[in-house]
């Protein structure tokens, strides 16, 4: 309380940061683990006790009782949480055991290191208010963190230690033009990551430059801690995390180096089953609420093995585990649709990933846009979940003092090179020991980007800050030790880890399984097929757009044309002008049937994208409950416009005329989305889709027959009429309207005779086949460029 | 070398520490100490205008969809009237920084709305309450001239301009002309060192397409724009959202000099670093859109401490106050129990302090100075304001190398495409080549109206966004806006068109008349610009570009179908025959025809096709028509635009 006083007398007073407020369980944790109870404040110790106690009987735990137990089922919580608690305390303990070994610098400074401070503790009597009580403990907070609790994501199966060794990577860039703007050097630090992130779009730029983004990185992080990596935007932070993860896009990139999974090299096929990857800003479909959401990741991302009670038991844990409970029936939403928080959003993607309860989990800025008591929130989550005996790795922005100490490891980068890579509370000795000296109470985080930043404001701050980050870059590899691939105790580690697996779990029908999809195809099929019915059903808005458009077109064009097909006493002419309605019909649904698509499926694209590039499922399976389900939607529209429109013009009254009718209209439609989606996935935005897709559906009109007879196209271009779907709907209209009629008035007849003979050569059945065949090419062709062309390619080193 | 470490601190071990000859030496508590000296800079007020801000029972209510969260199927549209804000009050004078801080969902950004006047206005929220400006009502003549807006979302700029000719433009536009460019081009310069630009200055902005800025220097430039006015009150939402923390911190000291130096600033901010909480005089809480507390920032742990909420002793006092405040919703209890102290704090703020904090505001500065602003809400003529835009329009126009690319070639494909097609059709004389002119005169009049309205539908939204911002700030009228625009879009529609016939006229062998030619370009331009303005006015109408294409393309497909190839006009029956006079294309095409057919005396197929024709317009009646179509239509844009431009709520 002085202290504050004092603070607000004077303002230029150091700012009152906590030095880590809440780290003192790990330190508790750590020094009684290792035998040196050193230096122990006794208040921290006595807080850390106080923690422990609570805790409920094991058979009174939500976890086990949330469903009406079997004997069986309880049994093996009861055995899965004695492992788990087992586990977990032994976690901490292979830490420290390792830490002087990996630790880059190890003794000097570490003696000199300050006694964490007591917390600002003191019991009151508990405070109340409208007989509610509302006492406020701000370190208690955590007290879900401090024991590893029996849980839904509590681990039963292998850790996963990650090392890296000498990690480079570096992408192609354009040289900039113009040599006068002095020093090539930094770029733009954002851009620098993006470029990381994203394919170069300007390949066909003659002069490239390699710019080096990373500089062989080494470093490691074990089962059961959390590591964070820092630094400025454009330090590299990103693209060392999607190193790690595997998932670095960039086409023009080189990368180098190696990781190790529990010792050996990775493998890919293996690791994406390991780890889980969250990304900054993950697309979802708006419409599904976040329990369906974790539901279907449930139901396509667990093995067939594992019964369906199982899995929705699962999701239901998740949903408990990370404080979701409240809007579990809550759409999703968007800018449009109102929706979860951003906090909720952020919690809802880290647990799309979780239900596969991966090993390894990693995560790009999980805080970015959350208030304070939010990041808090999400944070601690994810220690509770490495504290289960996951392996975390998340980059991090502006983390609050209480976040930082929430992290084992620290990795800090600047300028694409490693500035500190070791425990995360040694850190700061660390810079003292380099005379750079973090005043008392300032959040270390804070402390060192500062410190690593480079300042671009102007040429002296920036020649200053340039010159200590390469020092500091110099004396970190400088006295790094090299890291050991293999995890000291790996060994010991390993039956251990083995073990619980045989012995505790019964039948273990939610292990993973080895193939690379954990679902049947059928079961795939079916669950997306679910999906996209229910998306369908609650796209509201576009659907009454859609709706609105065929009555308007529908009664318009049988306005115009109204009984133009019975007329018989204008000696044909009313015959002759059907060909204008057949034609339009074509065109209208060409544009309904593309426009409907280039802007909703951009969207739907990055998701499957990102649900592929973790396995959920097959591209095939996706792609045909997706053809499936367009299926029924497109044909309720299509029926509509033909009843209106047929029986006002007055068509061929015939029923089968009819249903022909509906069927070439419908494959027009088809046509045309499907070839919209090759397109759009083709060419991945919907701006540019949208500048493309015309020109193809202009260029089917322009061939379709009607602005220019099929037969007065010259021979060396006519060929092009037979890559036009308006070319054969057209003429199978024509067909079915001229071809099935006979007229008692010889004019009418004559008529109808002339405009059956503009038409060309192949029977009506002829013409739909022929629209078939397109309507498979286009759809194969979309399916082919998703599945080689745009699906998640990652670079592999 | 400025020496960086001469403070006398904990640090000063660091001092003179050397690498490679450069002072590499770092004091953490240096750039704070920076920030409380008031530096001759740039931003020294030239002309100040102390402004003081206080608001009195701040209420907010909006028509909101109260969720049923425990059915199974989400089933939401039940509105009903939600307090957002209870009665809030507060006061801010020149050269304070105010900070709102709350957590997500609380109201910050909405009272931040309130007092800067940017809350839309809409029939679905109530405001009320007062805001004085320098003790008078506030007048919404004057309070955008001395007060401006950083918006959160900083794409809106554009992303093929420079940082400099960003600000410099917004300089142009916002400065009145009796300041000289060379003074104006002064000021860019040293609000561009200020902020510490100066080597992204020549950088482009940038988009997801375009390679631009980093994260920091956007936020900077963003603020950089609304600085060029010299603004006496600024309003910010969310400055460091996205930003690490050097970059956050260097954004926020900007902000603390430009407010040492007489400016008053109000900011919501989200996660501050202490560095950044220090920066800041006074401090508004708020939770579930009630005050909680009001006073300086440096007070707040004791005041909470007071309460029986101590904080800890190394915490940040910013994180403390939001854990305190926000309502744990993971668990029933904690929900209960969080609710209750968020109760309890607003309660006894309210009854026991708010009285003592309104207390202090009679001392406030309450001269009329803000009278100089009355009447001059433009800073320049129409016509300043023209020759400005349309040099930024050409600017933009010539960097945007992509979509000037893409329409290229899109032009000489068809071109050529078509040309092969009906290659020499033009120049036979058979009945069926006579009649698949007419095919090609009706596929190029719809092929232009169709590129015109595409190319809107997409290129719209995101200048639209810009502008709406731009109106916003008062930079210009929508007049001199659209004209400055239509004009510049003039040439560059003309080349395509012209382009476009010089390859398929010739190739199908149209009418050989140099006159024919040339009405038959002028009848193509009329047709894009009719397209053009079709698909703009329903794109501003429509507000968001999934609508506007679902709609652009309905309208445009309407005017094709009347346009008479698909059925002829003396086809139509007669309660819908008059609807082809709606229809530009009906008329472009018959002038077009007329263009073909009249002018060559072919003989007797050529009657025969003239026969058909409506003939009761002659050619230039016909493109009397068209043209008069395109100025409708580019009316009932200007008119839209006008329309949708942001008003906000002028309750208060």
């Amino acid at each position: 309380m002085q202290l504050l006083t004092s603070t607000a007398a004077c303002p230029r007073r150091p700012l009152l940061v906590s030095y880590f407020p809440r780290c003192d369980w790990v330190i508790m944790s750590y020094r009684r683990a290792c035998g040196r109870g050193r230096s122990q404040p006794m208040g921290a110790a006595w807080m850390a006790r106080e923690r422990r106690q609570p805790r409920q009987p094991l058979s009174t735990r939500p976890a086990a009782t949330r469903v009406p137990p079997s004997q069986r089922q309880r049994v093996q919580s009861c055995r899965r949480a004695a492992d788990t608690t087992r586990r977990a305390r032994a976690a901490p303990a292979r830490c420290t055991r390792v830490t002087p070994k990996t630790a880059p610098c190890a003794q000097p400074y570490r003696t000199r290191r300050p006694p964490p401070r007591t917390l600002h503790a003191r019991r009151r009597p508990a405070m109340k208010y409208n007989g509610v009580d509302i006492d406020f403990d701000p370190n208690a907070k955590d007290d879900t963190v401090t024991a590893a609790q029996e849980t839904t994501t509590s681990r039963r199966k292998e850790r996963v230690d990650l090392v890296w060794r000498d990690l480079s990577f570096s992408v192609m860039v354009a040289a900039k033009k113009d040599a006068s703007s002095a020093p090539p050097a930094p770029p733009p630090p954002e851009a620098l990551v993006a470029e990381a992130e994203a394919p170069l779009k300007r390949a066909r730029h003659p002069k490239h430059v390699e710019k080096q983004i990373l500089q062989s990185m080494s470093g490691a992080v074990r089962a059961g801690s959390m590591l964070a990596v820092m630094g400025s935007s454009g330090a590299g932070k990103t693209s060392l995390l999607n190193l790690l993860a595997g998932r670095i896009t960039s086409k023009n990139a080189r990368a180098a180096g190696a990781v190790f999974v529990n010792g050996k090299p990775r493998e890919y096929a293996s690791f994406k089953k390991l780890a889980a990857y969250v990304l900054q800003d993950d697309d979802m479909f708006a419409e599904l609420t976040v329990k369906e959401q974790l539901t279907y990741a449930a139901l396509l991302r667990l093995p067939a093995s594992m019964p369906r009670e199982k899995k929705l038991l699962r999701v239901q844990r998740v949903i408990q585990e990370l404080g979701l409970a409240k809007v579990q029936h809550t759409m999703v939403g968007n800018q449009i649709v109102r929706g979860i928080s951003g906090g909720e959003r952020k919690r809802l993607n880290i647990g799309a990933e979780l239900v596969t309860d991966p090993a390894l989990l990693f995560l790009d800025e999980p805080t970015t846009g959350l208030d304070s008591f939010n990041a808090l929130n999400v944070m601690t989550s994810l220690r509770q979940l490495a504290s289960n005996g996951r392996t975390i790795v998340s980059t991090i922005h502006q983390p609050r003092s209480s976040i930082f100490a929430l992290f084992d490891q620290l990795c800090l980068l600047s300028e694409g090179r490693v500035m500190y890579f070791g425990p995360a509370r040694d850190a700061v000795p660390y810079f003292a020991s380099l005379s750079f000296q973090s005043p008392a109470q300032f959040n270390p985080a804070d402390f060192f980007l500062d410190l690593l930043s480079v300042d671009p404001r102007s040429k002296e701050r920036e020649d200053a800050t340039k010159a200590r980050v390469e020092y500091l870059g110099d004396r970190f590899v400088n006295q790094a030790a090299p890291l050991p691939i293999e995890h000291p105790d790996h060994d010991v580690e390993a039956p251990v880890a083995a073990q619980p697996d045989t012995s505790a779990e019964g039948p273990h029908d939610d292990r993973l399984m080895d193939t690379e999809f954990q679902s049947s195809w059928l079961n795939e099929f079916f669950v997306l097929c679910g999906r996209s019915l229910k998306l369908a059903r609650r796209e509201r808005t576009a659907n009454g757009v859609r709706l609105g458009q065929v009555f308007f077109f529908s009664i318009i064009l049988g306005l115009i044309w109204l009984n133009n097909g019975r007329t018989d006493d204008d000696g044909g002419a009313a015959r002759l002008s059907l060909g204008g309605v057949l034609f339009f019909i074509i065109i209208n649904q060409a544009f309904g049937g593309v426009f409907a698509v280039i802007f909703g499926f951009p969207l739907e694209r990055s998701i499957i994208t990102r649900e592929r590039a973790s396995s959920t499922y097959r591209t095939s399976s996706y792609f045909l409950s997706k053809t499936l389900t367009d299926f029924p939607k497109t044909l309720f529209f299509n029926t509509l416009f033909c009843l209106i429109v047929y029986w006002m013009v007055g068509l061929n009254p015939t029923v089968g005329a009819f249903f022909v009718f509906i069927l070439v209209i419908f494959l027009t439609s088809f046509v045309s989305e499907s070839l919209a989606i090759a397109v759009s996935v083709m060419t991945g935005d919907a701006q540019s889709a949208a500048g493309i897709i015309p020109v193809f559906i202009i260029l089917g009109v322009l061939f379709g027959g009607f602005f220019i007879g099929a037969s007065e196209l010259d021979g060396w271009i006519a060929w092009a009429k037979w890559l036009s779907f308006v070319f054969y709907a057209f003429n199978a209209l024509g067909k079915n309207e001229f071809g099935g009629r006979e007229f008692d008035n010889p004019q009418i007849q004559a008529a109808n005779k002339a405009a059956l003979n503009t038409f060309n050569d192949l029977s009506m059945w002829e013409n739909i086949a022929g629209l078939c065949g397109i309507l498979v090419i286009f759809r194969l062709m979309g399916y082919l460029f998703l599945h080689y062309l745009r699906g998640p390619k990652f670079l592999k080193f | 070398m400025a020496d960086i470490t001469a403070s006398p601190s904990a640090s000063s071990a660091s001092t003179e520490l050397m690498h490679k000859g450069c002072n590499i030496g770092f004091d953490a508590l240096e750039a704070n100490r920076a920030l409380n000296r008031v530096e001759d800079s740039v931003t020294a007020r030239e002309a100040a205008v102390p402004v003081d801000l206080v608001w009195r029972d701040l209420t907010f209510d909006e028509l909101a969809p109260t969720t049923t969260s425990t059915g199974r199927e989400p089933t939401p549209i039940k509105q009903g009237l939600k307090r957002v804000l209870h009665g809030l009050s507060g006061q801010v004078r020149t050269g304070q920084v105010l900070a709102i801080m709350g957590a997500s969902g609380s109201g910050k950004t909405t009272l931040l709305n309130l007092l800067s006047g940017r809350m839309k206005s809409s029939t679905k929220c109530v405001s009320g309450g007062k805001i004085f400006v320098n003790g008078h009502s506030r007048d919404y003549e004057t309070f955008p001239q001395i007060a401006k807006f950083v918006e959160q979302d900083d794409t809106t700029m554009f992303a093929e301009l420079t940082v400099r000719e960003q600000i410099l433009f917004a300089a142009r536009l916002a400065l009145p002309s009796s300041v000289s460019e060379t003074q104006k081009v002064a000021r860019v310069d040293k609000i561009i060192q200020e902020l510490g630009l100066t080597k992204a200055k020549d950088t482009y902005v940038g988009s997801e397409l375009v390679r631009g800025v980093s994260g920091g220097e956007r936020r900077r430039a963003a603020i950089g724009v609304e600085l060029v006015t010299d603004p006496s009150l600024i309003f910010l939402d969310e400055p460091t959202t996205g930003l690490d923390s050097f970059n956050a911190l260097n954004v926020m000291s900007s902000l603390r000099q430009l407010a040492k130096n007489g400016r008053t600033i109000v900011t919501t901010i989200h996660q501050p670093r202490s560095s950044i909480f220090h920066l800041f005089d006074m401090l508004c809480l708020i939770a579930e859109g009630r005050t909680v507390y009001f006073g300086p920032a440096a007070d707040v742990a004791d005041y909470f401490g007071n309460l029986g909420f101590p904080m800890p002793v190394s915490f940040n006092v910013a994180d403390f106050a939001i854990d305190v405040l926000s309502i744990d919703p993971r668990t029933k209890e904690k929900e209960v129990k969080s609710n209750a102290r968020v109760q309890y704090i607003s309660d006894h703020y309210h009854e026991s302090v708010e009285p003592q904090v309104l207390a202090q505001a009679h001392d406030f500065n309450e001269s009329d100075s803000l009278g100089k602003f009355a009447g001059s809400k433009r800073k320049n003529s129409s016509f300043k304001e023209f020759c400005i835009l349309t040099r930024r329009t050409l600017l933009l126009m010539s960097r945007e190398r992509q979509l000037n690319t893409i329409r290229l070639s899109q032009t000489l494909f068809f071109g050529i495409l078509l040309g092969l097609i009906w290659l020499d059709t033009g120049r036979e004389t058979t009945a069926d080549d006579r009649r698949a002119v007419q095919g090609v005169i009706f596929f190029i009049v719809i092929n232009q109206c169709f590129d015109a309205a595409f190319g809107i539908i997409f290129s719209f939204p995101a200048e639209k966004a810009i502008i709406n911002r731009e109106r916003s700030s008062g930079f210009y009228r929508d007049t001199s806006y659209f004209v400055g625009k239509q004009l510049c879009e003039l040439p560059r529609a003309a080349f395509f068109n012209i382009l476009m016939l010089v390859l398929v006229y010739f190739m199908a062998g149209l009418n050989p008349d140099a006159g024919s030619f040339f009405t038959f370009t002028l009848i193509c331009i009329l047709v894009a610009l009719c397209g053009e303005g079709l698909a703009q006015s329903i794109s501003v109408f429509a507000g968001d570009e999934q609508m506007a294409a679902a709609v652009v393309p309905v309208a445009v497909i309407f005017q094709v179908l009347f346009g008479g190839f698909f059925i002829r006009p003396d086809a139509l029956a007669g309660y819908i025959k008059w609807m082809r006079w709606l229809s530009f294309i009906y008329y472009a095409t018959n002038a077009a025809n007329q263009v073909e057919f009249f002018g060559r005396g072919d003989g007797n197929i050529d009657d025969i096709i003239i026969e058909q024709l409506d003939s009761s317009l002659s050619k230039w009646t016909n493109i009397a028509v068209v043209a008069g179509f395109v100025a409708a239509l580019k009316l009932t844009y200007l008119v839209t635009l006008h329309l949708t431009k942001p008003r906000f709520d002028r309750n208060l």
